[in-house]
Order: structure tokens, then C-alpha cells, then sequence
């Protein structure tokens, strides 16, 4: 996991570091650490090479709170978690979609308790692809960028953020099931694999992807929902 | 035409299953535009049972048409009550099985009183028999129908629909099929007081039902009451915890700022002021999370946290969760809270006495954390904790009530107990109008 720390306090940015390297070698997870003294200096030299970024809240140059607001327009992916001394400062943390925070002094185990949690939620490279067939050519489909797959006449459609691509063939929508499964994907009705990820809303009987409404039959409805609170929780997908 | 009309208003087993099913959809929670599902149920069973009863006055009672004709009413009766009713396929059997019943002594009535069938039918006996259908289904739905359904829903297992389902099939159809091969005309009278036998049968079915119903509901209530009493007791002793707690804090504060009178040096005197400002500190891990609820419930526990030594965190986007009634942000909140600090004071090392709640939007929905550490292994029984409280009987419902809460607002809860970390995740969607 690469982590970016961004603490002014000496002393604290090495009890820092000291503290991510035990939870390393503790959980044998690889922690590559990259020290910044100062919010602006992480935001200038910010790009998306980090997991997790540390922001300490109360810093002279650009504090904690105001960096992360610029590295979110840039990216919205990534893991972000305050340091402070005073809960009051962080509590708006959800404003910039930040994980949580830990409070100073650092304890070890309050700190490994969320690394934890940043663990479960980081999101791997989406490197991931189907190979499709279509007309006899073959067809790679990013699967980060697969909205959801509906069947319907025997054919199955993909919606992509390129593009619908209909696919005849011997696949099933529950073949699909089983394989994406554990990539994120849920069967929300019956003509329907949904990639959870792009789960905007969930009203009654329908759920909104990528902008699209489709239905969620009743029978599926609670087994969906499982499965949505399973991804966004985040962990092993088994 | 006029035979199709005939065939219509005649009070036949279609239009009695009708009749009954939807007396006992009057008591349940119904889907949106069941009017128009009711009466496109409606029209399509007549037709089908008029239509069936056409084709048994031309072909005769073969085995084909003999099993449509008895069966088609039932299915009918399902089909009216799943697709008119919100709930589940299951909870129709049941209902439909029910209604069955109640149909069944009517049809019973008819035939001791009246003798069997006689077609073309004459007006008065047509007459006749729809007066019984109403008054014996009347009362079921009164005495019976009304009392079945907890908010609107059967909430039956499965097993126990198709047992009852399995019992009336057998009195109304096959029993009664045989009895009348058997007896019809060669006894007439033994005849009759079997009819008699099936009613009695089908008023036990219904009756037994009914008192089911409400002896689950009197113990429920009952239930509730005992919980609540011991709730409110908890409540007192956190309550009174709480006032001294304050009450020393104050009387601490008390002789510090008497002292502060003495003080002469400047630093001194800041010494002792930032001593007063630290004891007055017990607020600042107070979210203002921007929903009063999470703020008191949150500030209740952080008292109790900090009389125990464990540190939190919480992270809430409070207005997100405005949508939830304050008694169920309350209970779910409350519960998972006193789960956690509970699960924390078990840890024998103090530094892992550590409690991590958050409150953020994910997929349009409410996603809630609340994690702690924990030292017992913790059995998970279909998904819930099993209690390794002593008091058994009186613990062990805080996770089940967040759960509850979560469910009826559409929702759902996890927990997990892996690598140390006790882990309650809860999703609930946010409804489109906030």
C-alpha cells in the first residue's frame, strides 16, 4: 500500500511513520511511505501514485482540510484520512469524502484499526476485461467501464461507458453472474447484472445506474442489497 | 349470451373462491393499482370459469377437465391475492388456503341445507346460495380474515403455508371428492353429515388460525413490555451515572477556579486556567453532526466512553440521516454504541479501547460503520452474535433491533468479527424526497 503523510510536527510525522511501518510488519503488507512536511508541497507534486494520503489538519502553509479539497477535484479515488487534535476540526471530514480520522495523540492500535478499514475500501488497478465476441471479432470490455449487462431476446447487452455492445451466443446472464460476482456485480432482476459500482440510487422497486432506472424484482431485492453493502464495505469479495 | 350471463352470476366455486379472496385482501397491505389488478383478475377468473363451465357441459367431467375446473379457482385466488397484496408468494398460499377454507363452508351450508347443485339453476335457489356465500364468508372475514394479517402482511414461513394449504386441500377437495363418489347417492344422509363433518373441519382450520395469530401477538406485547421496563431501569442508572459525573466535574471546577483567586504569577495562572479548560473538556469529542438525534446519542455515550477509558471517533454526515424517525435513529445507534463499548471494556489492553463510527453517502444510500476491537471469540449464528452475556434472556436484542430498524426503512445490516475488528455495517437508501 503507498501512503503519502502529510505532518508539519516533526516529532509526530516520525511517531507516524514508525507506527505505519509496525502495522506493516504486523500484517505483513507492504507500506511504501513518501514524507511531506507541508499540505501544499503534497498538492503540488500530487499525482495518482498513492492508496491513502495522512493529512495532518493543522498546518501553516495549506492545512489539511483546504489540500484535501484540491486533490479531490483532481482525484476522486483516492484514500484520504486527518490527523488532528481536536475531533471538531474533522468531523466535516465527509465533506471531502475522507475515510476518517485519528486523533492525536496517535495510539497505534486506533491508527491500525483504520488502516484496516483503508485496506478493505482501496480499489485495486481496475485492470480487469472480458473478451467478447461480436460478429466473429473479438472485443475487450474494461470492466471499470461496464455499467451492466441486460438480456433480453436470448442476447445479452452491454452497456458500457463506450457504448451498447450486443452480443449474440451461448453466454447466460447467470454465467455472467458467476463469473463478475466477484468483481462487483449483482443480479438486481432477472435481465439484469448490474456493476455496483455504478449504483447511483436505490428507490423502491428500481435502482438507478450510470443514470439508467431499472427495475429490481421483488424476490432480488434484499439479496441486491447484500451484495451492495457487501462491496461498499469493502474487503474480500467471497 | 344470456347463457354466458347465467354462467356468470351463478354462485359457482370460481366466483365463491373470488368472493372469499377478496373479503380477505380487505385486511391486507395492498400494492399500488391493485384496483386495477383486482378487476382485471376479476374479469379474466369469470370469463375462464364461465368458460370452463361451458367446456364441461360439452365434453363432460373427463380427468383433464374435472382437475381445471376444481383447481382453476384456486389459482385464481392466489393470483388475486399475490398480485393485489404486498407480500410474498408464500403469505398468498396461506391466504388463498384460508379463503379456501372459509369458501369450503359455505359450499358445505349449501349442500346440507339445500341439496346439491341443480342446473339451469332457478332464480330463488341462485339466490338462496349467494345469501350463504355472504353471511358464512361475512363472518369469516369478521371473526377470522380480520385477525390474521400483522401490519397488512401474513409473515407465515413457508413451511407453515403449504402445511395449511396441504390440510384444507385435502378436507375440501379430496376427502370431500371421495366422500361424494361414495355416499352421495347411496346414503344420502351419511352424505349430509360428512358435509357437516367438512365444515366443522374448515371452522377448526380457521379458528386455530386465528388464535395462533393472537396468542404470538399477546406474547409479543408482552415481550415489548418486559424490554421496555428494563430499558427504562438502564436508562435510570445511566442517567444518575451521568449526573454525578457532572456533579464532580463541577465540584472540581468549583475549587479550581476558588484557588484561581490566589494564583499571582502569570504562568501559574495560565497553568491553573488550562487546567479548568481540560476538565471542562468532555464535550469536544461531541460531534455536531447536524441531526440532534446522532448528537445525543452520541453525546450520552462519549460520557460513558470516557468514564471507561475508550477513545472514539466519529465521522457523520448527520444530515443524511434526517429521514429516520428519532426513536429508530435512537435504538439503532444506541444499541450498536453500547455493543461496541461493551465489546471494548472486554479488551484487557487498554490502548485497544477504541470505538470508530461513520456516517457517510454511498450508491444514494446512508452507509454506517461502527467498529471496535474485541477480545472473546465471537460465534456468529445466521449472521447474528450469539450473546455471551449471562443474562441471556435480557441482552442479545441490540443487534437484532438494529437490524429491524434497518429493514423497515428498506435497508440492510452486516457484521463481521474478523482479525480482531468488531465490524457493523448498515446501508439504508435515502428516499428521493430529501
Amino acid at each position: 500500500m503507498r501512503i503519502a503523510i502529510a505532518e508539519d510536527d516533526v516529532g509526530c510525522s516520525h511517531q507516524l511513520q514508525e507506527n505505519l511501518r509496525r502495522f506493516g510488519r504486523e500484517n505483513q503488507v507492504e507500506i511504501r511511505l513518501t514524507v511531506f512536511s507541508d499540505g501544499a508541497e503534497l498538492v503540488g507534486r500530487y499525482s495518482p501514485d498513492w492508496d491513502l494520503l495522512l493529512l495532518d489538519v493543522d498546518m501553516p502553509n495549506l492545512d489539511g482540510i483546504s489540500a484535501a479539497r484540491c486533490i479531490r477535484e483532481r482525484d476522486p479515488e483516492v484514500l484520504i484520512m486527518f490527523i488532528t487534535n481536536l475531533a471538531q476540526y474533522a468531523i466535516c471530514g465527509y465533506e471531502v469524502d475522507a475515510l476518517d480520522y485519528v486523533l492525536k495523540p496517535v495510539s497505534y492500535y486506533a491508527l491500525a484499526m483504520k488502516l484496516k478499514k483503508a485496506m478493505r475500501q482501496y480499489r485495486r488497478a481496475d485492470s480487469k476485461f472480458l473478451m467478447l465476441s461480436q460478429n466473429g471479432d473479438a472485443v475487450r470490455v474494461s470492466l471499470s467501464r461496464l455499467y451492466y449487462i441486460e438480456v433480453f431476446n436470448h442476447r445479452l447487452c452491454y452497456h458500457t461507458a463506450d457504448g451498447d455492445l450486443v452480443v449474440t451466443g451461448a453466454r447466460s446472464l447467470s454465467g455472467a453472474e458467476q463469473e463478475l460476482a466477484p468483481e462487483g456485480f449483482a443480479r438486481c432482476h432477472n435481465c439484469y447484472l448490474v456493476n455496483l459500482r455504478y449504483v447511483e440510487s436505490i428507490q423502491g422497486g428500481t435502482v438507478r445506474v450510470a443514470g439508467k432506472e431499472l427495475a429490481v424484482s421483488r424476490n432480488r431485492r434484499k439479496a441486491f442489497l447484500e451484495a451492495l453493502l457487501a462491496y461498499t464495505k469493502g474487503g474480500s469479495m467471497e | 349470451m344470456k347463457d354466458l350471463f347465467a354462467l356468470l352470476v351463478r354462485p359457482d366455486f370460481m366466483q365463491g373462491m373470488l368472493l372469499a379472496c377478496c373479503l380477505f385482501l380487505i385486511p391486507l397491505k395492498r400494492r399500488q393499482n391493485w384496483q386495477r389488478r383486482l378487476a382485471a383478475v376479476l374479469t379474466l377468473s369469470l370469463l375462464t370459469g364461465a368458460g370452463l363451465s361451458m367446456l364441461v357441459q360439452q365434453v363432460g367431467f373427463t380427468v383433464l377437465t374435472t382437475m381445471l375446473y376444481y383447481l382453476s379457482p384456486l389459482a385464481a385466488g392466489w393470483l388475486l391475492i399475490y398480485l393485489c397484496a404486498d407480500l410474498p408468494v408464500t403469505d398468498a398460499l396461506y391466504g388463498v388456503s384460508c379463503a379456501y377454507a372459509a369458501q369450503h363452508m359455505a359450499f358445505c351450508t349449501i349442500v346440507v341445507f339445500g341439496g346439491e347443485h341443480v342446473y339451469p339453476m332457478p332464480l330463488r335457489r341462485t339466490l338462496a346460495e349467494w345469501a350463504v356465500h355472504l353471511v358464512v364468508l361475512g363472518l369469516c372475514y369478521l371473526l377470522f380474515a380480520r385477525r390474521l394479517p400483522i401490519q397488512g402482511r401474513y409473515q407465515v414461513s413457508p413451511s407453515k403455508a403449504v402445511v395449511t394449504a396441504g390440510i384444507v386441500l385435502f378436507i375440501a377437495m379430496v376427502l370431500n371428492r371421495i366422500v361424494r363418489e361414495v355416499w352421495q347417492t347411496a346414503d344420502p344422509t351419511v352424505y349430509s353429515i360428512c358435509m357437516a363433518y367438512d365444515f366443522f373441519s374448515c371452522l377448526f382450520v380457521l379458528w386455530l388460525q386465528a388464535e395462533q395469530r393472537r396468542e404470538v401477538s399477546l406474547l409479543a406485547a408482552v415481550e415489548t413490555e418486559r424490554r421496555l421496563r428494563l430499558q427504562t431501569q438502564e436508562q435510570y442508572e445511566l442517567s444518575r451515572e451521568n449526573i454525578d459525573l457532572i456533579n464532580r466535574k463541577c465540584h472540581d471546577l468549583k475549587h479550581q477556579i476558588a484557588a484561581l483567586r490566589f494564583v499571582d504569577g502569570r504562568e501559574e495562572r495560565e497553568a491553573s486556567l488550562r487546567e479548568i479548560e481540560n476538565s471542562v473538556m468532555i464535550y469536544d469529542s461531541v460531534a455536531k453532526t447536524g441531526n440532534e438525534v446522532l448528537d445525543t446519542v452520541l453525546t450520552e455515550k462519549s460520557l460513558l466512553c470516557e468514564r471507561n477509558g475508550i477513545s472514539w471517533t466519529c465521522m457523520a454526515d448527520g444530515h443524511l440521516l434526517d429521514f429516520i424517525s428519532p426513536v429508530d435513529l435512537y435504538t439503532l445507534f444506541g444499541n450498536a454504541l453500547d455493543n461496541a463499548i461493551e465489546g471494548s471494556l472486554e479488551v484487557p489492553d487498554r490502548e485497544q479501547r477504541n470505538v470508530a463510527v461513520t456516517v457517510q453517502s454511498r450508491h444514494g444510500a446512508a452507509f454506517i460503520q461502527v467498529e471496535n476491537y474485541f477480545a472473546h471469540p465471537i460465534q456468529l449464528e445466521h449472521g447474528m452474535p450469539r450473546t455471551t452475556k449471562p443474562d441471556a434472556e435480557n441482552h442479545g436484542f441490540g443487534v437484532s433491533s438494529i437490524r429491524s430498524v434497518a429493514q423497515r426503512y428498506g435497508g440492510t445490516m452486516d457484521i463481521s468479527a474478523e482479525d480482531g475488528i468488531f465490524l457493523l455495517s448498515v446501508l439504508i437508501p435515502i428516499p428521493a424526497n430529501n
